[in-house]
Order: structure tokens, then C-alpha cells, then sequence
């Protein structure tokens, strides 16, 4: 019984010691998966900013400033990823995102750019649609996109 | 897309049976070989007569020693059956998964293929919106107003219930219509009695003939066309909309709809129609970008105002446009704009002059040139909503072809040409808690009118944004009205008005 209570002490000990490593060790892992801004491959862009994806996504800008139809593709309103990147590229929370929308609609305006529900088909259009932008976590990104940029803490940058 | 989120959870659930299946078998069977092979185990007393800790994972081992050495196969061909047994979930296991990612491979292609065909994603999207609620205006009994309008009293009232539809067929071709059901014109007033003649009310009371009894009661509305357009979008900078649309000028009148006017209550220049708020004819808009500014147009080409008929009587046509520079930083959102309009409007009658043979005459009764120019400033910061629209009309009308005055204030009259202002300045702020956000509007207006030439409004309100659909509108007014250029016979503020208005808004 002795040794038992002994060997759990020294796990709790062990356990309180470590958190502190373990959390800055996921912090660090979250921050290297920041999300990135990806482009189909014929996208002659090499970096974006907000000034050209901001209109982008809001449909205000419908053609590339290097020319040819721009087709943003978003992800639903409750990912963590859409969330993160309305507010860092469009400086909207997720409410005011939706009364962005509504507002255009009762206006009659463009509509929202189109929605895929992840990631992984958020990758297939962009690589299928000449003209398509989109974001993905910088873990899952493959060699069918064009990264553009990236988002970290919050920021956008260049890729 | 339902068929395979449910294909997609069953299998999911199957993977999980299949996991919680592999944990079970495996914790049922692990502790089992270790005892029947571990002699010292097996036969340590202290552990068996351990009292205390009868939960141990090694008591159940004990009491199942003895009977094991005779009932128990040889360890050797347990092992074998479990490894057997192990392999067999393993592989059922390895399939599940396979037949879970083909699935979810087979949906993520779907929805990659959908947006390469953009259009057919959505090719025909139902929205709208509705208010409801209840107002009440006060005025002075001697008012003019209050003898003709109703006034006094509370009522609940449906405000809008509009329905969008949008249609997007094809690449490049967008089409939507926005119609308003409205019980309207029931209970109007639709003639004065005493020397005016016979006072009656429309009444649009009818027996329900496709009811199930033959006294089943039924009253008709109206159905608004608020706007039905046919727009061709191919490029950004020139995009062509034919149809009957809202009248791109300044912000109120686009905006439009409950749900994105801050207010409740309209302004007065658009109360007053000073310029037509939809047309009927082509609209060509566009936009270009120079760093963060948008730079955006509008050209309209219409048949003018057509608030007595669809149809041009002459060749006369309205001509339009509005010019504005937005900046949208998402914190900060700024536009500013100019909107012009300038048309001829008239009446036709057509008189029968002759019978034998019949002989039509056509004449204008009335006919009046606008010109309409005004500017307009939209500022957002962070919580803070900022609105400005200023407006001036010039009317002018055809010698010898000027309509009656106003029939009750000034009887005999007839309309005179006129110069018109308005502007008003809206200043709305949420709170940043319960989505609260009270405001600010004045508004001042000159226009020659019997009962004042002047009018100042002023009012409070406080929106409750419940959510991005649901907001809870409510607003007081005062209106004044004063002599500013010309006297009028009486005093004008005995016009004065109070009013309250509160609605839920509701947009979907």
C-alpha cells in the first residue's frame, strides 16, 4: 500500500511538473498550424493582401486584379477556421459577419461566396476551379494549391 | 449531401462499435493468461487476503486460479485464437475505415465539383423578412392632419412581409423578385362625406368562394411588387440590370428593408416620393478598386416615375445616376456618394369628344419637370453606425399644365414650382452588452406647404439585436412643423405630432 501511495504521489508530482511543458508545447503546436490563404495553381498571384482579398470575400470584387473571375470559397459559419479568418481578413466577429450578410441581402446585393463543409473539399475546389480562393490550416495544405498567404495570431501575412 | 452525412455517420458509428467491440474483447480476455501462467502470483497469500483492496486488478485472478488449471485450454492455444480473433477485428476494422474515407473522399468531390458549377450550387434561393408590432400617434384634435389620418389611438399592425426570390440559373444571369403581402387597401378612406359627397371606407370584405361553407368569410390584400429584375453580371465593372428596380439613390432607399434600416420611421423625402424610389427600365452599375477604395457607379435609364402607370406616355424617359468611394476595413467601413435624377412626369386622359363617329381625345392634364441631387455619407466604427443624406429637388412645372393644389388645405390652389431640401444625421451606437444599441435622428425639410414650409423631426430609439435575424426596434418622434420661408394662414405647429413605434424584426 505504501509503495502504491508512494508511486501515485510521484505521478501527481510528475504530472503538475510537466503541464506547464506540455501546454507550451501545444501552444507551440497551434501556432505553427496557422491557417493559410490558398489559390488554384494558375493563379498568377504570388502573395495577397488584404486590400485584394477583403473585397474578394465580401463579393464587393468579383475579377482578380491580374484578371479572370475571382471564386472565393468558404467554409460554414461555425468552423473555428472560418470564424478565425473572417475576423482576421474581413475584421468582422462571427454576428456581425451574419449581419454583413443579411444586410446584403435585403439590399439585393452579390451574393456570399459558395461553401464547402471542410477542409479537405475546400482543397479539391480550389485545385479544380481556376480563379479560386480559399484557407485551409497550414497542416493540411497539399501540392494541389497555391499558398498566398498566411494567418497567424490573427494576422494576415505573406505566404 | 443528407445521404452521405448520414452514410458518412453510420459508418462512423459502425467504426465505433467496432472500437468499443476490439476494447471490450481485449480487457475481457488480457488479465486472464497472466494468472494461469504466474505461479507466484497465483499463490502469493498477502494479495489474496488482501481485505482492503478487494478491487485490485489482482483479487479477481485469485478466485479464478484453481478452477483454471483444470478448465482452462493450454495457454498456447488461447494465445492462438486471441491472435486470431485479434487479427480478424483488426482487418474488419482497417475495412471500416477504408469504406469511411472513400465516403468521405466521394463528398468532398461532390462539393469540390458543385463550386466548378457555382451556379447550380444555389439555383434558386427563398429568403425575406418580417415586422410586427404596434404604434401610436398623438396630435392635437385640431390639427388638420388629425381630422383626416388616424391618430390617437394604439394599434398593432403587421408592417412587412416580404419574400425574396433569387434566382441564379446560369453563370453570369441573376434574377430576383421581391414581392410584399399586405392586407392594404382594407379599411382606406376612400371618399369624404357631407359637401365632398358620400363618405366610404374600402372595404375588400368577400365571401371565401373557394371556402367550405358559403358564407366563409375572406378579406383581400395586396400583393406589392417591390422590385422584379433580370441582371446579366459577367464583368465587374459593367453589369446590366433590366426590370423594375429600387431607384439607386442615397442610402435609405436601397437599404430599404426593416432589417438593415437602422430606423423604423422613413424620412420625409422618401415619405414624400422626391424621387421615384423604384423605375421601371435599364440600370448599368459597376465598381473598381484603387488600393483600399472601391470606386463603384450606377446609370439609370428608365421611363421615370411611374407612380399613376406603367407606361411612358411620351418619349420622355428619367435618367439617373450615383457615384460613391467606399473604404471597408471591417472595423472601419466608410462611403461616401452623390445620386442625381432627372425626368418628366405627366398625366394623360383620353376624353370622349364624339359619338357618331366616336372620336377619342387624348390631353396632359398635368406635367412637371425634377431635378433631384443628393449626397450622402455612411461611417461605421467598430460599434458606432453613422448615417447623413442631404437632398435638394427642383420642381418645375409645363405652363398651362399645373395640377390642383392641396384639396383640403388650400382649395382652388394650384401647385406652384418649387425648390425642396432635406437631409438628416443618424448617429447609432451598440453597447457591448445584450446587443443593445440606442440612437440619434434629426432630420430638417423645406418644402411650400399649407401647413408649414418647415418641418423638424427629431427621435430617440433603441434596437435590441437578439442575433443576426432577430432585432427588437423601437423609436420615438416628435415632428414640428414651422413657418420658414412663407407664413401660412395658422399657425403650423398646431401640426405637431408625436409618434411611437416598436417592432420585431425578423429576417430569414
Amino acid at each position: 500500500m505504501a509503495t502504491r501511495r508512494a508511486l501515485l504521489k510521484a505521478l501527481l508530482t510528475a504530472g503538475f511538473l510537466c503541464a506547464p511543458a506540455v501546454l507550451w508545447g501545444l501552444r507551440l503546436q497551434a501556432a505553427d498550424d496557422s491557417i493559410v490563404v490558398i489559390v488554384n495553381k494558375a493563379n498568377p498571384a504570388v502573395a495577397l493582401g488584404l486590400s485584394e482579398l477583403r473585397p474578394i470575400f465580401q463579393t464587393s470584387k468579383t475579377s482578380w486584379s491580374t484578371g479572370g473571375d475571382a471564386v472565393p470559397i468558404n467554409l460554414p459559419e461555425n468552423s473555428v477556421l472560418r470564424i478565425a479568418f473572417d475576423r482576421a481578413v474581413l475584421g468582422l466577429d462571427a454576428e456581425r459577419v451574419a449581419r454583413y450578410w443579411t444586410d446584403r441581402k435585403i439590399r439585393g446585393g452579390t451574393r456570399p461566396p459558395v461553401r464547402v463543409s471542410s477542409s479537405a473539399a475546400m482543397l479539391k475546389a480550389v485545385a479544380a476551379k481556376e480563379g479560386a480562393v480559399g484557407y485551409v490550416q497550414s497542416s493540411e495544405v497539399n501540392a494541389t494549391v497555391k499558398v498566398v498567404a498566411r494567418i497567424s495570431s490573427g494576422k494576415l501575412s505573406g505566404p | 449531401m443528407p445521404n452521405a452525412l448520414m452514410t458518412r455517420f453510420g459508418l462512423a458509428t459502425l467504426l465505433v462499435l467496432a472500437c468499443s467491440l476490439l476494447g471490450h474483447r481485449a480487457s475481457a480476455q488480457t488479465p486472464a493468461p497472466a494468472p494461469a501462467s504466474d505461479p507466484v502470483e497465483a499463490s502469493d497469500p498477502v494479495e489474496a487476503s488482501d481485505p482492503v483492496e478487494p478491487a485490485s486488478d489482482l483479487a479477481p485472478t485469485v478466485v479464478a486460479v484453481e478452477p483454471a488449471v483444470v478448465a482452462v485450454p493450454p495457454a498456447v492455444d488461447d494465445a492462438a485464437r486471441r491472435d486470431a480473433e485479434l487479427a480478424a477485428l483488426k482487418a474488419e476494422l482497417a475495412a471500416t475505415r477504408a469504406q469511411i474515407e472513400a465516403v468521405t473522399a466521394r463528398q468532398d468531390d461532390a462539393e469540390a465539383a458543385a463550386v466548378d458549377e457555382t451556379p447550380k450550387q444555389d439555383l434558386l434561393k427563398i429568403s425575406g423578412f418580417a415586422d410586427m408590432g404596434v404604434q401610436r400617434l398623438w396630435i392635437d384634435k385640431g390639427s388638420l392632419i388629425a381630422r383626416v389620418f388616424p391618430t390617437n389611438s394604439t394599434s398593432f399592425v403587421i408592417g412587412n412581409v416580404n419574400l425574396y426570390f433569387d434566382a441564379q440559373p446560369v453563370d453570369d444571369w441573376r434574377a430576383l423578385v421581391e414581392v410584399r403581402f399586405t392586407n392594404a387597401p382594407l379599411g382606406d378612406t376612400q371618399s369624404y362625406g357631407g359637401i365632398a359627397g358620400t363618405f366610404a371606407r374600402k372595404d375588400t370584405f368577400s365571401y371565401d368562394p373557394h371556402g367550405t361553407a358559403i358564407n366563409a368569410p375572406m378579406w383581400a390584400g395586396a400583393v406589392v411588387l417591390e422590385r422584379a429584375w433580370i441582371e446579366w453580371n459577367e464583368h465587374q465593372a459593367f453589369k446590366l440590370r433590366m426590370g423594375n428596380w429600387f431607384t439607386p439613390f442615397g442610402i435609405w432607399n436601397v437599404d430599404h428593408g426593416s432589417p438593415t434600416l437602422i430606423a423604423l420611421m422613413l424620412p420625409q423625402f422618401i415619405l414624400q416620393r422626391w424621387m421615384p424610389m423604384r423605375q421601371t427600365g435599364l440600370m448599368g452599375y459597376g465598381n473598381a478598386f484603387a488600393g483600399e477604395w472601391e470606386l463603384g457607379y450606377a446609370l439609370t435609364f428608365s421611363n421615370g416615375r411611374q407612380e399613376l402607370s406603367n407606361f411612358n406616355f411620351e418619349d420622355k424617359f428619367g435618367y439617373g445616376g450615383r457615384l460613391y468611394a467606399r473604404r471597408d476595413t471591417g472595423a472601419v467601413n466608410t462611403t461616401f456618394g452623390l445620386s442625381y435624377f432627372t425626368g418628366t412626369t405627366s398625366d394623360e386622359v383620353i376624353d370622349v369628344t364624339a359619338l357618331a363617329p366616336v372620336t377619342f381625345e387624348k390631353k396632359k392634364t398635368w406635367e412637371y419637370n425634377e431635378h433631384v441631387l443628393g449626397a450622402d455619407a455612411s461611417i461605421d466604427i467598430d460599434a458606432t453606425r453613422i448615417r447623413a443624406e442631404a437632398m435638394l429637388r427642383r420642381v418645375t412645372y409645363t405652363p398651362g399644365r399645373r395640377p390642383p393644389g392641396d384639396p383640403i388645405a388650400a382649395p382652388g390652389s394650384v401647385a406652384a414650382d418649387a425648390w425642396q431640401q432635406s437631409a438628416y444625421l443618424l448617429v447609432a451606437n451598440q453597447l457591448p452588452w445584450a446587443g443593445i444599441e440606442p440612437f440619434l435622428w434629426s432630420e430638417l425639410m423645406t418644402s411650400p406647404s399649407p401647413i408649414g414650409d418647415g418641418v423638424l423631426v427629431a427621435s430617440v430609439g433603441l434596437n435590441v439585436h437578439f442575433n443576426a435575424a432577430i432585432t427588437w426596434k423601437t423609436q420615438l418622434t416628435r415632428v414640428h412643423f414651422f413657418d420658414w420661408m412663407y407664413d401660412s394662414a395658422t399657425d403650423p405647429s398646431i401640426n405637431d405630432a408625436s409618434a411611437a413605434y416598436s417592432r420585431i424584426v425578423l429576417a430569414f
